[in-house]
Formats: C-alpha cells, structure tokens, sequence
C-alpha cells in the first residue's frame, strides 16, 4: 500500500501557477539588502580595506569588511566542517578570484551594489598555485600556513591532523590492502593511466539565498540549504550562541546538486544582520554562484595488475582532489579513492588520495560526492587493460565484478547482494553488446561503451518525530529539504505504510530547527533509505502505544493485536478494530507522539582505510552508443541506457525523474561541462553562455533505464546520485571504440577530440612513412 | 525611478521602475509575481520566460523602464484555474526543483499555439530555448505531448467534453 504507487507529487499544483514557496520569494518587514564585493586577485593580501565612503551612502546601513571579523572575541572568526579556515569575507588576505572581500547592506539592492564602488582596497599580489601537482611541490606558494583549526566534529576523519601544515594538503586519505608487491608480480599485464576531471558548477537555478534576522530570543536564518541543522551548528559556533538559539528555516530548494550544503552566504548575511541591527538579505545573481562552489576537479593516477585470463590483483592509485582555497568537505571527499578500484574484487591495493588547496573556488560536496571523479578513471581503465589483454570488456567486468559475500577495497563483505551481473547483463542486451563498433559512415564513426560503478551511502543520523492527532491522521515532522526529488511525496508514502493509513492522511513537514529534529542533511541519496527508517522507527513507537491503548480497551493481549487499515485489531478478529482517531479521543489523549532514529556507524580505518565505509552500496551499470564526427570532434550520444539496483521504488515517477537527472548531469559532465580559469586564476565562463549546461537538444535519442528491485524489500536503495558516475565512462570507452584512441581528460569537447584525432592521423602518417 | 504602465495578465498596472532593472526584476518587485524567475540573465534558460500577445519573451532582456505599453502574461493569469498544459505538467510530474516550470509552460504554450500536433522530437526542438537543470525533459515531452492530445478539438468532441 502507497508503496511503489505513482503518488503525485503533493505540491504539485504550487509547481505551475508560481506559488511554491522559495527562499527567494521571502519578504520581510524592515529587510535590508547585501551585495557583495569580491577579490579581483587569486591570492594577494589585503593592505588597505576602507569602506569610510561607501558607509556614509544614502541608503547604505552597514559595511562588514575584515576588520569586522578580525580580533575579535565575541565571535568566532572561522568556520568549517574539518578545517576552519574560512571566514564571512577575507580578513588579511585573498585565495582566489571572486572571494568575499567585503559586504555591504543598504535599503535596495542597486544601493548596495553601487556602494561596492565606493569600497577602497589595496592588493599586495601573492604568487599563486592551480595545477594540483605543482601544489605539492617543494617551494610551491602556500594558501594557508600556520597551526589549523581542527573542527571537532568528526575525529575519524581527522586523527591524521595535524601533519600537513605548511603544505597545501589539505588531508591525505590511505588503503592498504593486501600485499601491493606480490600483486604485481602476480600480474602478467600492467598498466599505468592518469586520467583527470574538471571542477564542474553545479548551477542550481534558484542560487543561495539567506535572509538573517537577530531577535529577543535568538538569530533566526531562512535558507536556500541542503542542510539546516548544520547551518545552525556552524552559524551558532560562529557567533558563540547555544544552536538551540538559531533558527534555521528552509523551505522548497530550487537545486541544491550538493552546492547548497557548506555555509556560504549564512555568515556574512548573520554578521551583517549584526552590525546593521536589521534583518539582511542576500541572494547571488548566476555569476556570483560560480564563484562560491564548484565540484572538486581531480586528477587520478592508476596502476593495474592483471592476469592474463583477467583477474585483477594488483591496484595502485594515486588520486588528487582539487579543494580549491578552502578546505569545506574535501577531507571526506578524498576518502571515496576506496572506490578507485570500482566495484570489483581486487586483492591488493595501495591508495593514497590527497586533498589540495589551490587558488581557485572552493570545492563542494556535488553530486555523486567523489565517484565520478574515480569513475571516469576506472571505469577507461578497465577497458585499456581489456584491451591489453585481448579480452572483451563485459567479459573483463563480469569476471572481477562484486558479488554477495565479496569484499570490497575497504575490506568489508558487501552486505547485500548489489545484482552486477544482472545490471551488466541487461545493460549490454539492452545497447546490443554483440555489435560493438565501430561503424563508419562518412566522417561519422559510431560505437558503443559500458561501464560500472559502486558508490556508497554517508553515514549521517536521521531523526524523526511523528504527531498522530487527533482524527488519526499523521503529522510527519523532519528537517528532510524538499529540494525537487520529491521528499514531501516520498516520505508520505513510506509513513502511509508503517501507519496502514491513506497517503493523503500524512503531511510532511519542511525544515524549521526550532521545531524539526536533526537530519544532517538532504544529500548523499541518504533521504528515503535513512529518513525513511527513522520515520518507519517513530512510526513503531506511535504502534506500540496504540497497541497498548487497546489491548486496556479491547481486553486482549498486545501480542494478539495487529495494526492494519487505520486500526488496531485483535489477530484474525476484523470486527475488534478500533479506528486509530477513537484510540486518542476515547483516551482523552489529544494526539500520540512518537520518535524514531537511524545512526548507522561506520568507520576506516586511519591508516589501512579498512573497516566499514558505507552502510549501504548503491550499483549501477551505463551503456552508450555514441557518433564522433571525425572532421569536427563533435560527439552525439545516440543511445544511453543506465541500470541500477534500487531495492524497492518507493514512487516509479519519482525514481524514473532522478535517474534521468542524474543520467542528464552525466551528459553535461561527459560532454562539455567544465570551469576555466586563466593563467592568472580569471573565470573564464561563470555564465550559461560561456558554461553549458544540458539542454533538450542533448538529451540523447533514446534515454532508458532499468531500475531493478527486490520484492518486499525494506531495504530501500537511495538513487539520487547513482546513474551519474558511470555515464562519462561509458561515453569515453564508446568514444575511444570509435575512434582507436583515448582521451584522458574529462569533458570530450569538439576540441580536445580533434585534437586526439589530428594527433592520431599524425602519428599513423609518422608511421607509414617510416616503413 | 521611472513610471511604467504596461497590462500585466489583463490588468492594467503602473509600476515604479529602477533605471537598469529588468522587466524580470520588476515583476517580482513590484507586482510580486514569483513565478517569473532570473536564472542566468542572458535570454538563454527561459526560466523568465513571460507571454507577449502570445507569443515568448525572455523578461530579464527587457528593460523594465522600457516595457511602456507591452502586454504580457504570466502563469498567474490563470490562478488554480489550470490549462491544459499546467494539468498536464501535474500529471506526468513533469518537473524537479520547479524552478523552470512556469517558463516552460508558458513556452509549451506558445509552441502548442503554432504546433498543435507535435511530435516528440518537434517538442523537444520548439521548447530547445528553455533549460532545466534537474533534467526533467523526458517527462515533459510526455506533458506537452498529452496536452496536446487534451487540447485537441476533434478528440474533445469524440470524448463528449
């Protein structure tokens, strides 16, 4: 029941006359407006801020520069998850093109953005880094020196801190497994790649917004976040007040993608609401949103053993994580190189996987979380070393592919039984793996590629408070943002079926910290598998004492009590059942309350990186077809077909639309997405002219899916994130069927294609003349 | 500050303009109209997308103290009063975030008003000019292909509504 039921989405109607409820749409009475003045330099220290002008503006009410922050006590002047190393706007010093420099409120927001010009700053240029080896280089500029500011809350992660001041490793993240050196001297094969990806934006199209309001009782901040309870915390800690004393509260997300998870904006809207004694309100236009977050660009080195029939037993890689000027989540972003093997059984692997600072944006948590980063590097891998074999490259996978009861990189059994061979199986019948390519016609070449991937699930707590009022219906209370996917819906459903009640009987509620309980956040396709069992959890404990209300009134023991339609009845005896709403009046109870938590625990461990890394592994397998016009480099995905083990489907509608967004950012990161700087770390496209993303003219011919459940299930899979990773692989081992050659570096635009081609055809010419 | 007064979904309005503000910004400002949304501010989402004398118009390109005398129409227009097109969108779910969703329906609008029997691949190139970044283009296909059907006079009648 409500399970797997087309379920319309319960806004629905709000989404098409232009009444949901953004962040963006708040108004409130006496609410001033920010804009932002931001670093021209990569790196520079500040050695004269004076905003004496500017200040004395017409309209103008506050100015926050680094004076405000520096020196002093009554605030913290730092924040981050791991590392705080990051302030509301620069104190002494710039990291990258775009960084907050200073804020001004002011009474409209043309009045802000003038006052900006009346802002006076001196610049000493430092030299700057971009390239994420040259970062590690002896004598390479450092971003940040000195001790760091551990942040105390996650002390798995950061045992190996301190260490690595004065270098620009942000953290270092080690697996051992194995014996590395007897691997590869099993190995009859080997073969060493680097392959590299772009930071890439993650342009959600409402951009942050905050509004923050400092009253009696407390700071209250409405949020455009993935994130409340977070927020609270990093905001709370950063103006010394109890959590419980900041409000957080969001309501519908136009995009997140990830990007909406770290504090940005929160910290310079709070310090201006501050100082302004009014409530302040910033919101980013699309330029500015470029320059806050970007997805970590990364270079990964990998060395493979392999036997001649094709069994791994030897993995080396080495992975660098841009984090760009500050280090947010990097340090538990660099941990997901334990999935540079890809999902296969391999014996003995060495990995080091480093977060770098450099001088551009920061990095962010972006969808997909670090896999499609190591993706596009394993999964190319894996058919180089087919290649080098003579082995077909389904063959190579379904050989060393994850089974039940197999271990994984990080040691651990894998838990449940993630259906590879049956994703590679279908995924290949459903492209035609018996006619590979490549076709010639023309200039245009077409074939086809395949490729699989493993990601995990971030161990983060759920909790839940559910109301049973008083009329039997449902009050679902939780901070799970509704950010599109559909978690108002979502989350309906499953407590619909804990609670035997009809789905339009529940509500959902939206994030509000003073009344919500904790959810880390609404990410890591984390939501309907953690959110869901905390709710299935508060739902049980809701049961339990209806149950025990009836058993008083029915006089029959709890054990022989069921809970179904609505009621509590005696096992087998229908006419018993007490409809839940006279349970609560006929006890003068008014409502029944009740609580639930999931806290999965997981943990690597520091040096070998073995242990538990996920409590859940989410599988997917792509396939795609593909034409490359070999006169212009323009690549076409003719065919792309993602299949994913899912568990059970809680809402098809809603399942079908994430894996088509998921396949769809894929699309955008295989094909042309990607950030450019200058020499001098100058955006070179931080605009949806310059940076494409996705339009109706790429969706490619034929889009499918396979979404693979098991019956009954409760072991619902999350698959916000799953069909991303494996789409730019697939289209690059398609690409490079077609046209005998590899590119390594990710996006596969017309240009670098020509490139690899004309670099082809010159060295084929080389060779037939010198024969 | 300049005095505009342009008819905003039938409804003669005069509204207080800031020099370099777009019609996009003003609506909003102004008229609280929130479903007009400035997403990249270059005429290239169509998430500002408003109806002019029915046909397209990229708000964020219009200068609001030059909108004197235009005509247009936002999804508001029609209150909860949905078309065929908005019912259809509900019923294939045919977005994510939402945050393109008034953009594109005003854009289907247009586009049914000039094709009104598409094909998948015609609705996919007429609606080319609006982005969505979750990625809901398939189920929007079905959207527009289903309104389409609804709107369709000949199968209206055979459905004796």
């Amino acid at each position: 029941m409500a399970i797997g039921e087309r379920v319309p989405m319960v806004d629905g109607a709000a989404r098409v006359d232009g009444t949901l409820d953004y962040i963006l749409n708040l108004e409130l009475p006496g609410m001033l407006h920010a804009a932002v003045l931001r670093s021209p330099h990569a790196h520079a220290r500040i050695t004269r801020i004076d905003a004496t002008r500017a200040t004395a503006l017409p309209g103008v009410v506050a100015v926050l520069t680094g004076s405000d922050i520096a020196g002093r006590t009554d605030i913290v002047p730092t924040f981050g998850i791991f590392i705080r190393d990051q302030s509301a706007v620069a104190t002494d010093r710039v990291r990258y093109v775009g960084e907050p420099v200073a804020a001004v409120a002011a009474r409209t927001r043309s009045l802000a953005r003038a006052a900006l010009d009346e802002i006076e700053v001196e610049y000493e240029p430092l030299p700057a880094v971009f390239d994420l080896e040259e970062a590690l280089r002896p004598g390479a500029p450092i971003l940040h020196e000195g001790p760091r500011l551990l942040s105390s809350r996650r002390p798995d992660i950061l045992a190996r801190q301190p260490g690595f001041e004065g270098s620009n490793v942000i953290h270092l993240f080690t697996l051992r497994k194995g014996d590395i050196e007897a691997g590869f001297a099993e190995a009859d094969v080997v073969v060493e790649r680097t392959w590299s990806s772009p930071p890439v934006g993650h342009v959600p199209f409402e951009p942050h917004v905050a509004v923050a309001a400092f009253t009696a009782d407390g700071l209250t901040i409405w949020t455009s976040t993935q994130a409340p309870h977070w927020i609270s915390a990093e905001v709370g800690n950063m103006v010394k007040m109890p959590a419980s004393r900041v409000r957080v509260i969001t309501t519908t997300l136009g995009g997140g993608f990830g990007g909406k998870i770290d504090p940005a904006i929160e910290p310079i809207v709070v310090l201006l609401a501050q100082k302004a004694r009014r409530p302040v309100r910033l919101a980013l236009d699309r330029s500015e949103e470029f320059l806050t977050h970007t997805k970590h660009g990364a270079r990964i080195r990998i060395r493979t053993g392999v036997t001649r029939d094709g069994r791994l037993v030897a993995h080396h890689a080495t992975c660098w994580y841009n984090g760009g000027a500050y280090a947010k989540e990097t340090a538990e972003k660099i941990v997901r190189g334990y999935a540079s093997t890809g999902p296969y059984r391999v014996p003995n692997i060495h990995v080091d996987s480093y977060g770098v600072y450099t001088n551009i944006v920061p990095s962010a948590a972006f969808r997909g979380f670090g896999i499609p980063q190591v993706a596009w590097a394993h999964e190319q891998q894996m058919d180089v070393v087919a290649d080098a074999i003579g082995m077909d490259p389904l063959e190579l996978r379904l050989k060393n592919v994850l089974l039940l009861g197999d271990h994984f990189s990080t040691g651990e059994q894998i838990p449940d039984d993630l259906h590879y061979p049956q994703l590679l199986q279908a995924a290949a019948d459903r492209i035609g793996w018996d006619d590979l390519g490549p076709v010639r016609s023309g200039s245009r070449v077409r074939a086809k590629g395949i490729s699989a991937i493993i990601k995990g699930m971030s161990a983060f707590p759920s909790t839940a408070v559910v109301h049973l009022v008083q009329d039997g219906s449902l009050r679902v209370v939780t901070s799970s943002v509704e950010m599109g996917q559909g978690s108002l819906t979502t989350l309906a459903q499953i407590a619909a079926d804990e609670a035997t009640v009809p789905v339009e009987r529940v509500t959902v509620s939206l994030p509000d910290t003073a009344s919500t309980p904790w959810d880390q956040m609404t990410a890591a396709s984390r939501t309907t598998n953690s959110m869901g069992r905390a709710i299935r959890a508060a739902i049980g404990d809701v049961k339990e004492q209806l149950i025990q209300l009836a058993a008083q009134r029915l006089e029959i023991a709890p054990d022989d009590l069921e809970v179904a339609d609505g009621t509590v009845r005696g096992r087998g005896a229908p006419d018993t059942a007490l409809p839940f709403a006279a349970l609560i009046a006929g006890n003068r109870l008014g409502n029944l309350l009740g609580h639930g938590t999931y806290a999965p625990g997981i943990h690597l461990d520091v040096e070998t990186g073995q242990g538990i890394g996920s409590p859940q592994w989410h599988p997917a397998v792509c396939a795609a077809e593909v034409e490359v016009d070999e006169e212009t480099g323009r690549v076409r995905i003719l065919r792309l077909h993602v299949a994913l083990y899912v568990g059970r489907v809680i809402n098809p509608t809603g399942a079908e639309l994430q894996v088509d967004g998921a396949a769809l950012f894929g699309v955008g990161q295989a094909l042309f997405e990607e950030l450019v700087w200058d020499e001098a770390g100058q955006p070179l496209n931080p605009n949806l002219s310059d940076y494409m993303i996705p339009s109706f003219l790429d969706v490619p011919g034929e889009l499918s899916k396979d979404l693979l459940e098991t019956p009954g299930t409760l072991d619902v899979h999350g698959l916000g994130e799953t069909g991303l990773p494996g789409v730019a692989p697939a289209v690059g081992n398609a690409v490079s069927r077609a046209l005998g050659i590899r590119v390594a570096d990710q996006p596969l635009t017309p240009e670098r294609v020509l490139r690899a081609i004309r670099e082809r055809d010159a060295e084929r010419v080389a060779a037939g003349a010198g024969r | 500050m300049t005095t505009v007064r342009l008819t905003v979904n039938g409804v003669a309005e005069t509204l207080q303009v800031e020099g370099a503000e777009s019609l996009a910004e003003a609506l909003r400002r102004e008229l609280l109209l929130y479903s007009v949304r400035e997403v990249c501010s270059l005429g290239i989402c169509g998430s500002c997308t408003v109806l002019s004398e029915g046909r397209t118009l990229s708000s964020c390109l219009v200068l609001a103290a030059a909108a004197d005398d235009l005509a247009i129409e936002t999804v508001e227009a029609r209150g909860t009063n949905f078309d065929a097109v908005q019912q259809a969108f509900i019923d294939h779910r045919a977005f994510q975030c939402s945050f393109c969703t008034p953009g594109f329906i005003l854009a289907a609008r247009a586009f049914l008003a000039e094709e009104p029997h598409p094909t998948a691949a015609q609705v996919r190139e007429g609606l080319a000019g609006n982005l969505c970044r979750c990625g809901s283009y398939l189920k929007i296909v079905d959207a527009v292909l289903d309104a389409a059907e609804r709107l369709d006079p000949a199968r209206r009648e055979a459905a004796g509504t």
